[in-house]
């Protein structure tokens, strides 16, 4: 039994690391905080494809990766890397009508003294597989599982707006872009200098009955190429 | 008894009502980052006139950063795995045919074309992957392309949609293709039912000091493949039955 128990252990090891992020420069490639299948939104006022006025729009996720200068392992699994983004109000949803598709774009103004959170939960628990229950907010789970832990990072967001494409054929697409500064949080000072695009891709048909779309996506953390040198190459600029 | 009935179906209508219990959404397969960029790219210009001009092809490399350990047992923490959209060399491979602007909005229809994952060991293997600068070049897409071939896909009905209105932040678009899967050393992986999906993937544009030079946007997105909603076809004969 022991035994069988130990494999056990050693075989849900090998797949968390078999399923551990990438971390090196190409990797990452000036993205800071990734996230991929665990992330879902909904709004407090929304029908497919359109955001009321005055829609209050939140979404909570699970990092699955972390890059330089923040040096975390996304999918240790004695902890839960979480974020909840809140606080953007919709200015409603303009729609343009083309000959095979349909555009839905909403913009949203930023409410409050910060939009979003990142957490560092010893005592993971959100739902497995991140199978969220239905209609949101649920007490306990959405998005309170979310935001328990340590507040790692926390900051605003700006100029926040989402774009859906609906195409006849029955496909569909869209995105989310804006732009976001950190402004506290225990690792705040790790990532000062950080800060530039928080966006990604925006299905709007994510699956579970109550969310608005399943965002997949990052905040980016630029960096400035480095190219190897010598100290003679570099002496020889200054003679 | 009538009212015993009607309470029924009434209890029944707001069984029917109420949310199932909670479950994923459709099936996840991978998520990626990236950068994409046109090639072949003789029209320049503006955006409104020269990003994915009539004749210019749609390219895309970048690395696999999470995956459905189900579908895809990557080591990520030995190999780097990587994603090519738009096969090299094959000029026919996601070409744009139909391209319109309608102010801030580029529409855009490609020609059918392929996507490609690929493994390759950090240490000891082909080579380290790297973007490099103006696309192509020495080493984009060729080093995101050798190694072994993880899946391979088909994508149809290429379609993009792009907002050239840079006053919000950057211009940004998204693009989505049907994806077929037909090999690779981890197509034993997929169900044979589920080889058939669609792909998705944003877009972040200009302006982004992420991006090398050279490239059109940043991409971040992922591969779902439809997730079956399980029904069961029954009769009113049967369904008399449970309550007799």
């Amino acid at each position: 039994m022991k035994r069988t128990r130990g494999v056990a252990a050693i075989l849900a090891l090998f797949a968390v690391v078999a399923a551990a992020a990438p971390s090196s420069a190409q990797v990452c490639s000036g993205q800071l905080v990734k996230f991929d299948p665990c992330a879902y939104a909904w709004e407090t006022n929304y029908a497919p494809y359109i955001s009321q006025a005055g829609s209050l729009l939140e979404f909570v996720g699970q990092v699955s990766q972390f890059c330089p200068p923040l040096a975390l392992n996304a999918l240790d699994p004695t902890k839960e890397y979480t974020f909840d983004v809140f606080g953007l109000s919709s200015q409603g949803t303009t729609t343009t009508v083309l000959a095979d598709r349909t555009i839905y774009q909403t913009r949203y103004n930023s409410v409050g003294t910060v939009q979003f959170r990142i957490y560092e939960d010893l005592t993971p628990n959100i739902p497995a597989n991140c199978a969220l229950p239905a209609n949101p907010p649920v007490a306990g789970v959405v998005p309170d599982a979310f935001t328990d832990g340590t507040l790692i990072l926390e900051g605003t967001i700006a100029r926040f707006q989402t774009k859906v494409t609906i195409y006849n054929n029955g496909n569909r697409s869209g995105d989310f872009s804006s732009t976001y500064a950190f402004t506290g949080g225990t690792l705040y000072s790790t990532v000062q200098a950080c800060g530039g695009n928080f966006g990604g891709s925006w299905d709007p048909a994510p699956g579970i009955a109550g969310y608005s779309a399943h965002p997949n996506g990052k905040w980016d953390c630029p960096t400035t190429e480095a190219r190897p040198s010598t100290w003679g190459r570099i002496k020889s600029l200054y003679r | 008894m009538k009212r015993k009935a009607t309470a029924w179906l009434v209890v029944l209508a707001c069984l029917a009502a109420l949310p199932t219990s909670a479950r994923a959404a459709d099936l996840f397969l991978l998520g990626y980052n990236g950068f994409d960029y046109e090639d072949p790219n003789p029209v320049g210009g503006p955006l409104s006139t020269g990003y994915l001009a009539l004749g210019e092809g749609y390219r895309m490399v970048g690395f696999i950063t999470s995956a459905n350990p189900a579908y895809l047992p990557l080591d990520f923490v030995n190999d780097e795995n990587t994603v090519n959209v738009g096969d090299a060399g094959n000029s026919g491979d996601l070409v744009v045919t139909f391209r319109d602007f309608i102010d801030p909005f580029i529409v855009v229809n490609c020609s059918a074309g392929h996507v490609r994952f690929y493994q390759d060991p950090k240490v000891g293997g082909a080579s380290n992957a790297l973007y490099g600068v103006n696309p192509p070049n020495a080493t984009a897409p060729s080093t995101f392309i050798d190694g072994v071939e993880l899946l391979a896909g088909d994508l149809d009905n290429f379609s993009l949609t792009y907002d050239t209105d840079a006053s919000d932040g950057t211009t940004d678009g998204s693009w989505t293709a049907n994806l077929n899967f037909f090999e690779g050393a981890m197509l034993v992986f997929i169900p044979f039912d589920q080889r058939q999906g669609w792909n998705l993937t944003g877009q972040l544009g200009f302006p982004n000091p992420t991006i090398p030079q050279g490239y059109a946007n940043q991409t971040s997105g992922e591969c779902r493949i439809p997730d079956t909603t399980p029904t069961t076809v029954k009769s009113w004969g049967s369904i008399k039955k449970l309550y007799r």
